[in-house]
């Protein structure tokens, strides 16, 4: 190399860097498409201005307090790797959830939800680090909250006990019921819907 | 008998309500480097496994990273030098508690929502030193670099 190209080299270095940053400001905000290829949608906002992403790799951010958030932009996949990938690749393992259902105002497992038990047992077996196991009870919306309230828990125990039947340590499981708060299926109330009267497994 | 059986739903509702009070939020599922946890000012080390509770300030110390998912299936994770508060988590559905606010004070960090920010959208936010996001899903990166 020339030597005046070897006494420009740190300049190029340095301007190379003010390139890049110029391109992505210090404080920055990525929106990505979800593991199921759904995109959310994130508003930024401060005292100076909002901005709101909605599609995968739009991006936006500022430099310092006090400023706007810029216009947003696209950040091409390369670009977010190279900012992002430390924290990308330390994404733990998704959660699976698996669904239950029960014959109306009854704890009993439908046919099809009791062949299910094995499954659950074989992921629980097959996860990456010792996982949490969460056994939510939930209702449709008939009959009174409260009545749903200690249903949906009678539903959870159920399941609970069908899986600790099956020599699962029962430090790993916990027990929660959500009553008729947190369905599937979003219904007005006094609605039968089987899809909603159900004990979500979810292996964390 | 009726008597009876009002105690004993009483009961299951006071149950399921003391097992909320003491439970953790979600727990460290994954961790490189030296990663920590400020709890009642006192700052020690969290690893695999360890559950994390409402005001942890979650801390990873030079480089490293860190993923924690919560029992309403969030998953956040954080890069080097990051450090993280989760400031409120209420996951109770039946009684409509929702809300799940976290500010991450520097460093990165990858977030994907859950079921809080399904339910209830308005009660999700990331704070920052230099804006606040508010989250309608599901899956972003954020970097706080004053």
């Amino acid at each position: 190399m020339a030597p005046e190209l070897r006494a420009i080299r740190p300049w190029l270095a340095a301007l190379t860097l003010l390139v890049l940053s110029a391109c992505a400001p210090n404080n920055l905000f990525v929106l990505l498409e979800d593991d199921n290829g759904k995109v959310g949608s994130i508003q930024v906002e401060n005292d100076a201005g909002a901005q709101t992403l909605n599609q995968a790799g739009q991006a936006t951010g500022l430099d310092r307090a006090g400023q706007e958030p810029v216009e947003p932009f696209v950040l091409e996949e390369d670009e977010i790797r190279d900012v992002f990938g430390e924290v990308l690749d330390a994404q733990p393992e998704p959660p699976v959830t698996f669904l239950l259902y029960f014959r109306t105002g009854t704890s009993e497992l439908t046919d099809e939800s009791q062949a299910l038990i094995p499954e659950i047992l074989r992921t629980i077996d097959g996860r990456e680090t010792p996982p949490r196991i969460a056994v939510v009870g939930h209702t449709d919306t008939v009959g009174a909250a409260s009545v749903n309230a200690s249903l949906s828990l009678e539903r959870a125990r159920t399941v609970r006990d069908l899986l600790l039947r099956q020599a699962l340590d029962p430090e790993m499981v916990e027990l929660t019921s959500h009553g008729e708060g947190n369905p599937l299926i979003p219904t007005a109330d006094e609605t039968s819907e089987p899809r909603n009267r159900r004990v979500e497994v979810t292996i964390r | 008998m009726r008597l009876v059986k009002h105690l004993a739903i009483l009961l299951l509702f006071l149950q399921a309500g003391s097992a909320w009070a003491d439970d953790a939020i979600g727990y460290i599922k994954s961790a490189e480097g030296t990663t920590l946890v400020t709890r009642d000012a006192e700052t020690m080390p969290i690893t695999l496994g360890d559950p994390v509770f409402v005001a942890d300030l979650l801390i990873v110390k030079g480089s490293g990273s860190m993923g924690i998912t919560f029992i309403d299936n969030s998953q956040l994770s954080m890069g080097s030098g990051s450090q993280l508060k989760l400031t409120s988590f209420e996951f109770v559905p039946k009684e409509e508690k929702l809300s799940f606010v976290t500010e991450l004070l520097k460093g990165t960090l990858l977030y994907v929502s859950g079921v809080i920010a399904k339910l209830s959208p308005d009660s999700v936010s990331v704070v920052t030193p230099v804006a606040t996001l508010s989250v309608r899903g599901t899956k972003f990166l954020v970097r706080v670099d004053d």
